[in-house]
């Protein structure tokens, strides 16, 4: 399944390559893509996203998730 | 109380470097994972110093934890002291001289038959003085990715490849060697160029760090009838604290008792002192001129004035401006076209033209170093961070760059009128007076007498016209005020009633004293003068959209030579017509950000005056904090001038790379050459951003 969501600290390159990395680690995850422009990030996973478990892997990182309407 | 002048003793700064941040981004990252930390007060990390300070009250604080949790995020610090940094600067100034030095050397050692001693100092000068460009290419290369060091890495890595090919493949007598004082000589004028630069970015950054530096990190607050000392961001409303003559007030808060002047200049610039009494609101940032007050606090410290200050300028000098964003677009295919450039000079060359392999090498080396778009990473940063701080001292905050050049950009400017291009306040244009009247000084005594007890905005002029004529006011009863309508009550005996005239198309007041009647005509205040807006005027389409009524938004026009103006009309009027507009041009709508907030969040940009202590309450991409409406001359100066600045560095780091790589091409730049050419690009852009903007 597909999740997108937006996180606003998003501004460059540095920050697509952490989110990637961070998101990526989680062992559901197929593919992540960060548009930096959109400052908007593309999940696709194997079954539900704990979208509550990639918040606080990012809170920690210092960036923060915020649910696209 | 012995704890507590303990606990203020014991607040204390440490500074931490901060390797591999990229952005101003990375540095509000850093912050916002420090912040996490519960025995940190305050830290502020800053992009272009590559540092960190770290307030903190704990004693024992575990600074490993600290620098752990900056690592885990991929930056790399380390602490500095005082003797560390001073330490630094020297090496900073040493290092490039120390190779430039051992560069010049080379060849020397080359004449005296000394090749080993040569290659060993070539070596540890392109290899490990020029490590860092080395490095931050390969990390990029791994993403496919390329950067200006890619160049400069390539350039001199393949120069220190050529000098060490056995020379019968190159040339018979040997000259290849001389390679190795190429790769040295880019690497030296880069570090150079880099420590200039360094030095030139800390300066114009040092100034700005000073206000922080002054706010008190903790304060002594009275919280259920205890005193207790708490960090400065954990205040919480009702908390009491007091401030003593001299002190800077550490937050916002009302006034319960003392009165004093304080002075905003820390926080805004504005240097006059203002009075401030039991009610009046004081704003964190302040210091407090003279008496000891006791204020309570109203709301948390993220909504304080100051925070929200240094929120906006940290905000506006880490966004990354449209300019940048495609620049660094630019920068993608540049570097690989370079890359090719270079390596057809060197086929045509080498097969074609058929001239020797070393001078063939030398060519495409050569276009390789001159090509680095060094200079184009440094063109916005610094001109960014310095309108930022810049704004504040000339009066007004913008929330991001783009919206700046935006602002300059922009011929459609609609007013507000009232709050905004006039004070709100009424002087008496006109009084007529009954047959049996009473003399004006001793009617505006009575009238203001009774004014005094209404909250009214006439109400409170006509008492204001009183107080300049320094006349007494006099004890009134039987006061009974009907909103909307008027007031009325008795002074000195004689029945005094107030009522809204509404049979005169001017705004006037009907007022009868002993059934006298007499009509007081008013008239509002401007805030701006005809020259300012005759001179706005001539560049700007100016036009005032209000909520008044017609006759005084007409005269009010008038006056002023403004022909376009629209009157009566409510927030969601307001709100359409700026939607009409905005069908043909962009606008920039200015009003006083509390009533108008729709009409500024649909403008292109919306401008907000509105005083400090309300910095909280309003909507606005750019906010005027002082000097009123005149500061717009400030922000379309500092715009201009900020986008111009970016210009001339554009041309000095771009145009001018790009002018020699057919010269490079062509054969006329020695590699030497070209990396002492890109060198000073460099520093000019460095230099031409930290001119006074």
């Amino acid at each position: 399944m597909e999740t997108k969501f937006n996180v606003p600290e998003i501004s460059c390159g540095h920050c697509k390559e952490t989110i990637e990395t961070t998101v990526g680690s989680i062992e559901s995850v197929e593919s992540v893509t960060v548009d930096i422009d959109q400052k908007s990030v593309d999940v696709k996973s194997n079954g539900d996203l704990d979208l509550s478990l990639v918040s606080e892997m990012l809170d920690e990182q210092g960036y923060t998730v915020v649910q696209s309407s | 109380m012995n704890k507590v002048t303990q606990l203020s003793n014991q607040v204390k700064s440490i500074n931490l470097d901060i390797d591999g941040m990229t952005c101003a981004a990375c540095a509000a990252r850093i912050e916002r994972v420090l912040f996490k930390n519960e025995k940190i007060l305050d830290v502020s990390v800053s992009f272009p110093l590559k540092s960190a300070i770290i307030d903190t009250a704990e004693e024992n604080i575990d600074l490993e934890e600290i620098i752990k949790s900056v690592n885990k995020i991929g930056y790399k610090a380390k602490e500095t002291s005082d003797e560390v940094s001073d330490k630094k600067i020297k090496f900073k100034i040493l290092m490039p001289l120390t190779s430039l030095i051992m560069t010049l050397s080379l060849k020397y050692f080359f004449e005296a038959g000394f090749d080993t001693v040569a290659y060993v100092v070539g070596f540890f000068v392109v290899l490990f003085l020029g490590r860092n460009f080395h490095i931050s290419a390969y990390k990029k290369i791994k993403y496919f990715d390329f950067n200006m060091d890619t160049l400069i890495s390539l350039g001199s890595l393949s120069s220190l490849v050529v000098s060490i090919l056995p020379s019968d493949l190159i040339s018979s007598a040997g000259e290849n060697k001389m390679f190795l004082d190429t790769g040295a000589f880019i690497i030296s004028f880069l570090l150079i160029g880099k420590s200039v630069e360094d030095r030139v970015i800390e300066e114009s950054v040092k100034t700005s760090e000073s206000i922080k530096s002054r706010m008190p990190k903790t304060l002594i607050v009275n919280r259920n009838g205890e005193s207790v000392e708490i960090p400065t961001k954990d205040v919480q409303p009702n908390d009491i604290f007091i401030v003593l003559a001299g002190e800077i007030i550490p937050v916002d808060g009302e006034i319960i008792q003392g009165n004093t002047t304080v002075d905003e200049s820390l926080l805004t610039g504005e240097s006059i002192p203002l009075t401030k009494e039991v009610g009046s609101k004081v704003v964190g940032g302040s210091i407090n001129l003279q008496g000891s007050l006791e204020v309570e606090v109203k709301e948390s410290y993220q909504k304080s004035a100051y925070n929200i200050i240094e929120d906006l300028i940290r905000n506006a000098q880490g966004t990354k401006p449209e300019i940048q964003k495609s620049l660094d677009k630019v920068t993608q295919f540049f570097v690989p076209t370079v890359l090719f450039i270079s390596f057809s000079t060197f086929v045509y060359k080498y097969f074609i033209q058929d001239i020797v392999l070393i001078e063939a090498l030398k060519n495409s080396i050569a276009v390789l170093v001159i090509a680095c778009p060094c200079a184009l990473g440094l063109a916005t940063p610094i001109v960014l961070f310095k309108t930022a701080t810049q704004s504040k001292i000339r009066g007004f905050l913008f929330k991001n760059f783009d919206i700046l050049q935006k602002f300059g950009d922009i011929n459609t400017m609609v007013f507000d009128k009232t709050g905004t291009l006039s004070s709100g306040i009424f002087k008496i244009s006109k009084i007529e007076m009954p047959d049996q009247n009473v003399p004006e000084e001793k009617f505006l005594q009575w009238v203001a007498s009774i004014e005094n007890f209404s909250q009214h905005p006439i109400a409170r002029s006509i008492v204001y016209q009183a107080e300049i004529r320094e006349i007494p006011l006099l004890q009134a009863r039987n006061i009974k005020e009907e909103s909307g309508v008027g007031i009325e009550g008795i002074v000195e005996e004689n029945y005094i009633k107030i009522e809204k005239n509404n049979s005169t198309k001017e705004s006037s007041l009907k007022i009868t004293i002993n059934e006298n009647i007499y009509i007081v005509y008013l008239e509002e205040e401007s805030s701006v003068t005809t020259d300012f807006l005759g001179e706005l005027k001539s560049e700007k389409n100016i036009i005032i959209l209000s909520g008044d009524k017609e006759i005084n938004v007409k005269r009010f026009a008038n006056k002023h030579n403004i022909e376009e103006y629209h009157a009566s009309k409510n927030p969601e009027e307001k709100l359409d017509f700026i939607k009409s507009k905005q069908e043909t041009n962009p606008v920039i709508f200015i009003g006083d950000g509390i009533n108008d907030s729709p009409s500024i969040k649909q403008a292109d940009v919306g401008v907000t005056t509105s005083s400090s202590s309300q910095i909280a309450q309003v909507s606005g991409d750019i906010l005027i904090h002082k000097g009123g409406l005149e500061t717009l001359n400030n922000i379309f100066r500092l715009s201009k001038k900020s986008k111009h600045r970016i210009y001339q560095n554009l041309f000095l780091a771009f145009v001018y790379n790009t002018l020699m790589i057919p010269i490079a091409v062509v054969g006329l730049i020695t590699p030497n050459l070209a990396a002492l050419a890109m060198a000073l690009s460099s520093i000019s852009v460095v230099i031409n951003s930290s001119r006074k903007l």
